[in-house]
């Protein structure tokens, strides 16, 4: 090792950070070499001030109070993120609460929007249409749908009996509209083929009541501006007639 | 959480006198020193979830310490290091030192004089014990350049004071 070493390697002897074989090496020619030798010894005396200078520690309890301090602001620092996360979830709590309770309405399956709107423009507002009143007339449209003209009237909910009929769409397929009256109240009762069984669907449209139920490969639809109940009545009952 | 804060009481406020006494060499005045050391602890609590046992306790302190000391310095527009006379409660040159005094105050105004990132890495080796490769991790630079600034920090002390004694009482920086 040269001295030019020694002077680079000086910092890394000093920390004892030096590799051993490096190590061995630089005190071999310190040993050997007045010059280096006295160039280390200045390098420790320079520390040696250095830390007679800046040495000093502080004394312990000038030290106690600042982990006091910090350990106290650490316990309020956690309460208060402990009170944020409460306040957070009653917050989030309430928005749920709000939000259910104000939350927007169910869609409306688009059969029962199609047979409101119908019933209130052609029942309700009686807009000009043509309507089949007529024994022979009903029977053209009923079969049409795989049912007799008298099948067809004698869907009658209790206490009603048969007006008219003609033949609309609802979602796009055609459907055989009855319109039922007990000499003051109209409602109307849809008839469209469709397959399979299922509970009965019900839904309120502008202050109208419908329900739906499907039976021997028919799907039955009453319309009314009676009451819920009175509604389901309807439409279980033509149901159990087709 | 409490199990958490109770490992960092045990870990890390033994070592709040140490940050103390480097905060003070680092030319702070006892108030500000203090304070450093108070916000070292609290920015080391709010990470401590970034400690890991293979983490170096002590030299992630003074990371965070000499990070801060930096940072309010940028703040402060100023030179990261100061002394002041009156706070530190020591006596300015010339007004009835002893010989003892006036040795520490010649160490302390060479070491003054430095650039900070010189007087730094010689302070953590000199009177806090880390290792190089330790100073390289703390200030996160290479280990190259803490040898080097730690070498040209050495030669300009040693330039200093082994040439004449300075005169007692001139101003300090």
């Amino acid at each position: 090792m040269k001295c030019s070493e020694i002077e680079a390697s000086a910092i890394l002897w000093f920390s004892g950070e030096l590799e051993p074989a490096r190590k061995r090496a630089f005190d071999r020619h310190v040993s050997g070499c007045p010059a280096c030798a006295r160039f280390l010894e200045e390098q420790a005396a320079l520390d040696a001030r250095i830390l007679a200078a800046f040495g000093e520690q502080p004394a312990g309890e000038e030290a106690t109070p600042i982990g006091r301090r910090v350990m106290m602001r650490i316990a309020a620092e956690r309460r208060r993120r402990l009170s944020f996360a409460l306040a957070a979830a009653a917050l989030v709590v309430l928005a749920l609460t709000v939000g259910y309770r104000n939350r927007p309405p169910e869609p409306v399956a688009r059969v029962f929007a199609d047979a409101a709107r119908d019933h209130r423009v052609e029942v309700i507002e009686r807009k000009t249409r043509r309507w089949r009143t007529e024994s022979p007339d009903v029977e053209d449209l009923a079969v049409n749908f795989g049912l007799t003209g008298d099948r067809a009237t004698g869907l009658a909910p209790l206490g009603y009996r048969f007006a008219r009929a003609r033949t609309c769409g609802l979602e796009g397929r055609p459907a055989l509209h009855l319109v039922y009256t007990d000499g003051v109240h109209e409602v109307s009762v849809y008839v469209r083929r469709g397959g399979g069984s299922g509970a009965m669907q019900t839904a309120a449209v502008d202050g109208e009541q419908l329900a739906s139920l499907r039976a021997a490969g028919y799907e039955a639809i009453a319309v009314s501006t009676g009451s819920a109940k009175e509604c389901a009545q309807m439409v279980r009952r033509a149901a159990s007639m087709l | 959480m409490p199990a958490r804060q109770d490992e960092f009481e045990r870990i890390a406020l033994p070592l709040t006198r140490g940050l103390l006494g480097f905060a003070r060499r680092l030319g702070l005045p006892n108030g500000s020193a203090e304070d450093l050391v108070q916000s070292t602890l609290l920015q080391a609590w709010r990470k401590f979830n970034q400690f890991g046992p293979e983490t170096n306790m002590r030299a992630w302190l003074y990371r965070i310490l000499i990070h801060l000391h930096y940072e309010q310095a940028r703040r402060a527009r100023r030179r990261p290091v100061t002394i002041s006379f009156m706070e530190t409660g020591r006596q300015a040159p010339g007004t009835g030192r002893d010989s003892r005094i006036e040795e520490s105050l010649e160490v302390r105004e060479a070491l003054d004089r430095l650039p900070a990132e010189q007087r730094t890495v010689i302070l953590l080796a000199v009177t806090e014990g880390f290792t190089c490769r330790e100073i390289a991790e703390i200030l996160a630079v290479p280990i190259g350049t803490v040898m080097s600034r730690m070498s040209r920090g050495r030669q300009a002390l040693r330039e200093e004071l082994l040439a004449e004694p300075r005169g007692i009482g001139q101003e300090i920086r």
